[in-house]
């Protein structure tokens, strides 16, 4: 089953190149980078990794099932392989990602991908860490994976992700499929905080069910070159999907967030807060949109991007979107792109603050309105601590 | 409740549109076909100096290249450019004085509620008749060349003006543009031409009033208003076709110069006939409108009222070159039955201390697609530009649709820009707050809409707000959403 997919992908990609900026997805991104890496050659072995009873271990992309063996919940997961499901089902994507070039490359080459899922009922009330680690063989590597996360009925489930990589060149291609079966709570978190130069393009793909509490928070500090799309399918009614994005450019930094929203059911609501704070020659790019199919009345959705810009070289390109073919809807989006206030910053010197601490006092206030809406505490406790370090540092 | 509202939409989709006549005149008419003859021919007729055939022709050559724009959200047969005629024209020659026009065509222009005839007219509107190709009449001639005013209609201007058609033709919009403009560079008929002089302003309203007429042909004409220094004027423009059961193409350009301190305001009241309730028959309209503030402290103000067409793509832009001027864009678009339109603007900050404001109200009734596609960027030299747009859609009936697609590009620190969008169905408790207080659920409806709509309406001219909040009342009369 996935060696068919998986020749379909090699097939797609071969006929389609990398993406062009005629793409609408691929406007204010360029791929030209892309073409100097390879696909990573072996396995690695006998590195050093530190795992606790609290986390799940990727190395490369791969699970690593001697980390299962401290984790406290194993009993409440069961693990595949991906080339045991022979389900269409639990294996289908976006349709929207499998016209995606990329995402086809990804498919085609990832090695040992994985299925975890959490036993019906299963609450953990701790958060659980996934740590994917990355290590390489030479330089200019791409490492590509594929993981599915099924949370099945009743059960509550939080997740912090985090990337721990070597100073090294590497290009991450991270494909991941989240169904989220009927009432369900899923907070997920992802904090990406390295300071090497690495490329990072990610597919997330959450498929939810009836009833389902769903949260994507994130906070990317420092990658050079960082592309998200997530997608996410509110397919029956009652569900309610939260995405908070902080994202804090510097330098050279590209960071894109591409997201869509398919309310295909009525009485969902679905919420985007994306902010972007750039620096030097940074740029944020936000590709976001709603559609919100006949029939799905009762839809509450709303999107806001705001970009701070902080240099005269850093760009923004906001573009968020509504798609509306249902009448008794309530939806709304609002985009603003500017410098700091400065009345604002005026207000605060006349009151003895100078005028750089004034400044770090509002980027701290602006950055910190999407950190609060983070559901992960934890992770609202670790951006707090990278946010500072980014404004000060 | 259900029942009800669904029989009062249903009724309010079996308006008839009213100006769905048509004339019988005797007329020249090209053979269908599109190729070089055809444009050297128009351009004989025409009586057109050598350097516009060859930017005819130059623009034929690069549509040739081009292929049809698809990204827009509007679905539609496919146009056989072969099929149509390229030239349409009653047989009568250009009227020295209204007593030469056919009076067919001035009892049209009557029934339409657009009196060409002087002396009746309390208004103070000058008007440029234009039916299918070619322009019949223009009013107020002799009073506006008093203030040194150029207005008339396009074909005259290139002979009696060749100078500043010949400066300022393609200028904002290029012969090679985009397809339809490429397309209306090759064969734009006639349209009207506008001068206004250094300082003087235009004493009274200038308009053009479009007329379709004959069957398949297309329409292609070119408006081109200049604004010299200090000067300003307001510009009506405003189109009906017959009712026929085939598509027919409107593809036109317009073109806008404001130098230093100028400003134009330009508005549009949209109402070409839209189909039939199964969509049938209704006309394609593609049009190019941008204006470019050349001078610093310009203005160009964009006002549209967009009821009519099956298929609108529309996307008047304004070019702010110079340092503290201002682009406005206030849109209403109303889509019933299985109209789609998919309309918006560009603005685009190039100077100091340009500032943008877009305001656009969509209504989507019964089947009706109704798309905002808006752009707004602010280049690297565009320090303190700002720019508002709100984007608000009201969505009548379950079948419709109402879509958003802004984008925003800031390459400046210094820029503010906001955007705002909200779309909702009208509220049950603004039904009920006015059903409570005795008025009627129609009026209500119609009392909700108008005030949405506010914004816009209120930039209108009087003449023109009067009849687009009739339009928007006689569309939408009875709907409940």
């Amino acid at each position: 089953m996935i060696n068919l997919i998986k020749k379909n992908s090699l097939e797609f990609f071969n006929a389609n190149g990398l993406p062009s900026k005629k793409l609408e997805n691929w406007k204010f991104t360029s791929s030209k980078n892309f073409k100097s890496f390879n696909k990573s050659s072996s396995s690695i072995k006998n590195q050093k990794i530190e795992s606790d009873e609290l986390s799940i271990v990727f190395v490369n992309g791969v699970l690593d099932k001697n980390s299962l063996k401290n984790f406290k919940f194993s009993d409440l997961l069961e693990v595949k392989n991906l080339d045991e499901l022979n389900d269409k089902e639990l294996l289908r994507c976006s349709e929207n990602f499998l016209k995606e070039s990329m995402f086809n490359l990804g498919i085609s080459e990832f090695e040992h991908g994985s299925y975890l899922s959490f036993k019906r009922n299963s609450v953990i009330e701790e958060v659980i860490n996934i740590k994917n680690y990355f290590f390489e063989n030479g330089n200019n590597e791409r490492v590509s994976s594929f993981n599915i996360f099924h949370i099945n009925e009743g059960s509550e489930i939080s997740i912090i992700e985090e990337d721990i990589k070597e100073n090294h060149s590497i290009f991450n291609l991270k494909l991941n499929k989240f169904i989220c079966e009927n009432s369900t709570i899923f907070k997920y978190g992802k904090s990406f905080n390295d300071h090497s130069q690495t490329y990072s393009l990610s597919y997330n793909y959450y498929q939810i069910k009836k009833d389902v509490v769903l949260s994507v928070d994130s906070i990317i500090t420092s990658s050079f070159f960082n592309k998200e799309f997530i997608e996410v399918d509110l397919n029956n009614s009652g569900s309610d999907a939260k995405i908070n994005i902080l994202n804090l450019g510097k330098d050279e930094q590209h960071i894109d967030n591409n997201i869509l929203i398919n309310h295909n059911a009525e009485h969902c609501t679905s919420f985007q807060h994306v902010r972007n704070v750039l620096d030097n020659k940074s740029t944020a790019v936000f590709n976001g949109k709603v559609i919100v199919a006949e029939g799905a009345q009762q839809t509450d959705s709303n999107q806001s991007n705001k970009n701070l810009l902080l240099s005269l070289e850093s760009n923004a390109f906001s573009n968020p979107q509504l798609e509306i073919y249902a009448d008794d809807v309530s939806c709304g989006h609002g985009s603003t792109t500017g410098a700091l206030d400065e009345n604002s910053i005026f207000y605060l010197r006349a009151r003895g603050i100078d005028y750089s601490s004034a400044q770090k006092i509002l980027i701290k206030a602006f950055a910190k309105e999407v950190i609060d809406d983070f559901s992960l505490s934890s992770l609202q406790d670790i951006s707090e601590i990278a946010l500072d370090s980014w404004i000060n540092g | 409740m259900v029942d009800k509202n669904q029989q009062v939409i249903d009724k309010t989709l079996e308006q008839e549109y009213k100006y769905g006549f048509t004339t019988d005149i005797d007329q020249t008419k090209f053979d269908p076909g599109l190729n070089e003859e055809v444009i050297t021919k128009l351009s004989k007729i025409k009586n057109e100096p050598k350097w516009l055939l060859e930017w005819r022709l130059k623009a034929f050559k690069n549509w040739k290249k081009m292929s049809e724009p698809t990204w827009a959200k509007i679905e539609y047969e496919p146009i056989d450019y072969q099929a149509l005629s390229y030239y349409a024209a009653p047989k009568q020659k250009k009227n020295d004085s209204l007593d030469d026009v056919d009076p067919e065509i001035l009892e049209t222009y009557n029934k339409l509620g657009i009196s060409l005839d002087e002396q009746k007219r309390l208004e103070g509107v000058a008007v440029d008749a234009v039916f299918d190709s070619v322009s019949i009449a223009t009013t107020f001639k002799d009073e506006l060349a008093k203030h040194g005013i150029i207005f008339c209609s396009f074909s005259e201007a290139v002979h009696d003006h060749p100078e500043l058609i010949k400066k300022y033709l393609g200028s904002v919009i290029p012969a090679t543009d985009n397809y339809f403009a490429a397309l209306n560079s090759a064969v734009f008929s006639d349209g009207s031409f506008v001068y206004i002089p250094k300082g003087v302003r235009c004493p009274m309203e200038l308009s053009t009033y479009f007329r379709i007429n004959a069957t398949n042909t297309g329409q292609f004409e070119r408006t081109l208003i200049v604004a010299d220094e200090g000067s300003y004027v307001s510009y009506l423009e405003g189109c009906t076709a017959p009712m026929r059961d085939e598509n027919q193409l409107h593809a036109a350009c317009v073109e806008l110069v404001a130098h230093k301190d100028a400003t134009i305001k330009y508005s549009t009241i949209q109402n070409w006939y839209s189909g039939d309730k199964e969509g049938k028959g209704g006309i394609y309209n593609f049009v190019t409108k941008r204006g470019t503030c050349l001078g610093d402290n310009s203005k160009i103000s964009w006002t549209q009222v967009e009821t009519g067409s099956a298929i609108t793509w529309k996307y008047p832009s304004v070019i702010m070159q110079g340092d503290n001027s201002v682009g406005e864009f206030y849109s209403v678009a109303v889509t019933k039955n299985k109209q789609q339109a998919d309309t918006g603007t560009k603005m685009i900050h190039m100077g100091k201390n340009t500032k943008s404001t877009i305001i656009t109200k969509g209504i989507s009734a019964g089947e009706g697609q109704n798309t905002y596609r808006g752009g707004v960027k602010i280049l690297k030299n565009a320090e303190n530009a700002q720019n508002f747009s709100q984007c608000d859609s009201i969505l009548i009936g379950d079948k419709c649709g109402a879509h958003t697609f802004p984008y925003i590009d800031v390459k400046n620190p210094s820029a503010k820009m906001e955007h705002e969008a909200t779309t909702s169905s009208i509220g049950e408790d603004q039904l009920f707050y006015c059903n409570q207080r005795g008025i009627k659920l129609d009026d209500a409806v119609s009392m909700i809409v108008n005030g949405f709509c506010k914004e816009v309406f209120e930039e209108l001219p009087m003449e023109f707000a009067v009849e687009a909040k009739q339009l928007i009342e006689v569309t939408l009369e009875n709907s409940v959403g």
